[in-house]
C-alpha cells in the first residue's frame, strides 16, 4: 500500500471531525432525549421554585379593612358637624352596636395610601374630598350584633344623613389569612418538590454520560488528541445550551404572563411574578445549560482516566 | 524497537508486576503466557502506554513513554495496534467505521482510511463483517474486529491480548498468519495468551514464548528464528513511521 506520508491538512482533519461529529449526532439521539428529559425537569424545577419563592415575596392584595369595622356608613357630603355628631350618638345607642368612629374623608385617604402600599401611586392627582366622610360601626358579637348585620345595615340606610351602608366580613380578612398561611407552606413544598426534580434531573444527566464517557476513553485509546476528543461533546453541548437558554427565556416569559394574569384575576395571593423573579429564572437556566455543556467536556477529558482510576501519565 | 525495563506496578497492596524486563526487536513475535491474573494484560497496558507503571521504563523506538507529559501519550498510542481481552467499540457505528477510526486519529485521508479498513478486516478473514453493526456481533466476530482494527495501517508496534479466545480453529490461524505478516513487514507483535494451542502455533511459526508468573518473567525456550540468526523477523522496514 503505496502512499505519500505527509502533514496532515486541515480539510483532512475536518472531514474526521466532522464523520465523529455526525456520527455522535445520530448515535446520540438516545442520549439527546434523556438529557432533554432531564433539562425539562430542571426548568420545571427552576420554575416551580421562582414562583414559590416569588407568591412568598408577593404582597397580600390591597384590602380596605377598617380595623374592626363590621358596617361602613356613607354620610351626605353637606351633611354639618353637628349633625355628623348627632348621628354618630345615636347609631351608638342602637342594639348590638359596640362602637361609632366617625372618619373624615382625609383620613379615609390616607389610610387607602397606607393600605395601597407601593401601589398608592394610582391615588397621585386624587383631589381633597375625594372620599366621604363615613361612620365605622363595629357590631357586638353574637345574635344581637354580627349575625344581624345586614338586618341593621338596612336600618341604617334608611336614616336621614346616610347616603349608603357597606357591610364587611372579617372572613374576608380570615380568609385571607388562610391563604397567606396556605401560600406559606406550599412555598416549603414547592421548594423542596424543586430540589427532588432537580437532584432526578441530575441523576438522568449523569446516567446519560455514560456511554459519551466511555466513548471518549475508546477514541483516546486509539490516540485521538484531548481536543479532538472533547470537541464533538463540546460543539453538542454548546448547541443544547443556546437552545435551553432560548426555551428558558420563553417558557419564564410566559409564565411570568400567566402569573400576572392571575394575580389581577386575584384568583390567588401568588403567582406575581417579578421582573427580578424572570430574571433569576431566565438566568438559572442559562446556568444549568453552561453547566451541562462544561460537564459534557469534562466527561470527555475524563478519557485520559484508566480503570481504577489513576491517569495514564502526566 | 520495544523495550521494558524493571517495570514494577502494584495494585491494592500486592505487587502486580515485579521488576518486569523484557525487549522486542522489530519484526519479531512474542507470546507471553501465563495463567489468570498473572499480570499478562498489565503488562501490555503499560507496553501500550495505556497505564503508568510504578515504576521502570518503557521505551518504544527508543521513547521512554514514561517521561512522556500525558499530551504526547495520544501520539503513541495512534501507532499502536492494541486488542483488549475483551475489545470495545463506539456502538452505532459499523464495523468498517470502527476499524477506519484508528487511522482517523492518524489523520490519514478518509478514502485511504476505508481502503486500508478493508484490506486489514480482510487478513483476518472478517471483511463480511465491514456493514455490520458492533453491537450485533458475537464475541468471536468482535475480536476479528478488535485484531482487524488493531492491524489497520500496519502499525510498527502490535498488542494483543488474548487474540485466539473464543476463536475457531480456523479464525485462529488466520490472525496468526496476519500477525506473522505483520512481523513479517518490520512489525514487532507481542501476544498475551493463555490458550496453549495458539502459543504452539505461534512458537511453531517462530514467536519467542516468555511466561509470566507471579509478576515476574520467565524466559521460555528460544525461538529457531533466534537460534539460528533469524529468518524473516529480523527485517527491519524502512517504510514504517518513526514515532513522534
Amino acid at each position: 500500500m503505496k502512499r505519500r506520508r505527509a502533514r496532515p491538512s486541515i480539510a483532512v482533519r475536518g472531514a474526521w471531525a466532522m464523520r465523529i461529529i455526525a456520527h455522535g449526532f445520530r448515535r446520540r439521539q438516545a442520549t439527546l432525549a434523556l438529557g432533554c428529559v432531564a433539562f425539562s425537569i430542571v426548568t420545571v424545577a427552576i420554575l416551580v421554585g421562582a414562583a414559590f419563592v416569588s407568591a412568598g415575596r408577593t404582597e397580600p392584595r390591597p384590602f380596605s379593612s377598617t380595623g374592626g369595622a363590621e358596617l361602613v356608613a356613607f354620610l351626605r357630603d353637606d351633611l354639618p358637624s353637628v349633625s355628623r355628631d348627632a348621628l354618630s350618638v345615636a347609631l351608638g345607642r342602637l342594639p348590638g352596636v359596640a362602637g361609632v368612629r366617625l372618619l373624615g374623608g382625609d383620613e379615609a385617604l390616607a389610610r387607602m395610601r397606607r393600605d395601597l402600599g407601593d401601589r398608592a401611586s394610582v391615588l397621585d392627582g386624587v383631589e381633597e374630598g375625594f372620599l366621604p366622610t363615613t361612620l365605622e360601626i363595629a357590631l357586638e358579637p353574637g345574635g344581637q350584633g354580627v349575625e344581624r348585620a345586614d338586618a341593621i345595615a338596612w336600618r341604617l340606610r334608611r336614616m336621614e344623613g346616610i347616603t349608603d351602608v357597606d357591610t364587611l366580613r372579617t372572613s374576608d380578612d380570615e380568609r385571607l389569612a388562610r391563604l397567606q398561611a396556605i401560600d406559606r407552606h406550599s412555598r416549603k413544598v414547592g421548594l423542596a418538590l424543586a430540589a427532588a426534580t432537580g437532584a432526578l434531573a441530575l441523576c438522568l444527566a449523569a446516567l446519560a454520560m455514560r456511554r459519551p464517557r466511555a466513548e471518549a476513553r475508546l477514541l483516546s485509546s486509539l490516540g485521538f488528541t484531548a481536543a479532538a476528543v472533547a470537541a464533538p461533546g463540546a460543539i453538542l453541548g454548546g448547541i443544547c445550551a443556546a437552545v435551553g437558554a432560548i426555551a428558558g427565556v420563553c417558557v419564564s416569559g410566559l409564565a411570568s404572563r400567566i402569573g400576572s394574569a392571575a394575580w389581577w384575576l386575584g384568583s390567588a395571593p401568588v403567582a406575581r411574578m417579578t421582573g427580578e423573579t424572570r430574571w433569576l429564572a431566565v438566568g438559572s437556566l442559562v446556568v444549568v445549560a453552561s453547566a451541562g455543556a462544561c460537564l459534557g467536556w469534562f466527561g470527555w477529558r475524563a478519557s485520559g482516566r484508566v480503570d481504577d482510576g489513576r491517569e495514564i501519565a502526566g | 524497537m520495544l523495550r521494558l525495563t524493571a517495570v514494577t506496578l502494584r495494585h491494592q497492596g500486592q505487587t502486580v508486576l515485579d521488576a518486569v524486563t523484557m525487549e522486542a526487536r522489530a519484526g519479531e513475535l512474542l507470546v507471553v503466557e501465563g495463567g489468570r491474573a498473572a499480570g499478562k494484560t498489565l503488562l501490555l497496558e503499560i507496553a501500550g502506554a495505556r497505564r503508568r507503571p510504578d515504576s521502570g521504563t518503557v521505551c518504544i523506538a527508543d521513547h521512554d513513554l514514561t517521561a512522556l507529559q500525558r499530551d504526547s501519550l495520544p501520539f503513541v498510542r495512534r501507532n499502536v495496534g492494541f486488542v483488549e481481552s475483551q475489545p470495545w467499540f463506539v456502538s452505532g457505528m459499523s464495523v468498517l467505521d470502527n476499524v477506519m477510526l484508528v487511522l482517523g486519529a492518524r489523520d490519514e485521508p478518509v478514502d485511504w482510511a476505508r481502503e486500508a479498513a478493508l484490506r486489514a478486516l480482510g487478513k483476518v478473514g472478517a471483511v463480511g463483517l465491514a456493514m455490520a453493526r458492533t453491537e450485533t456481533l458475537c464475541s468471536s466476530a468482535r475480536r476479528l474486529a478488535g485484531i482487524a482494527r488493531a492491524l489497520a495501517g500496519s502499525p510498527p508496534v502490535l498488542l494483543l491480548d488474548d487474540p485466539s479466545a473464543s476463536l475457531t480453529a480456523a479464525d485462529t490461524g488466520a490472525v496468526l498468519s496476519a500477525l506473522l505478516g505483520a512481523v513479517a513487514s518490520g512489525a514487532v507483535a507481542v501476544c498475551a495468551s493463555a490458550d496453549g494451542a495458539f502459543t504452539s502455533a505461534a512458537v511453531r511459526a517462530g514467536a519467542r514464548r516468555l511466561r509470566l508468573e507471579g509478576g515476574r518473567l520467565l524466559a521460555g525456550p528460544m525461538p529457531m528464528s533466534v537460534v539460528t540468526g533469524g529468518r524473516a523477523f529480523d527485517r527491519p522496514s524502512a517504510s514504517r513511521e518513526a514515532l513522534p
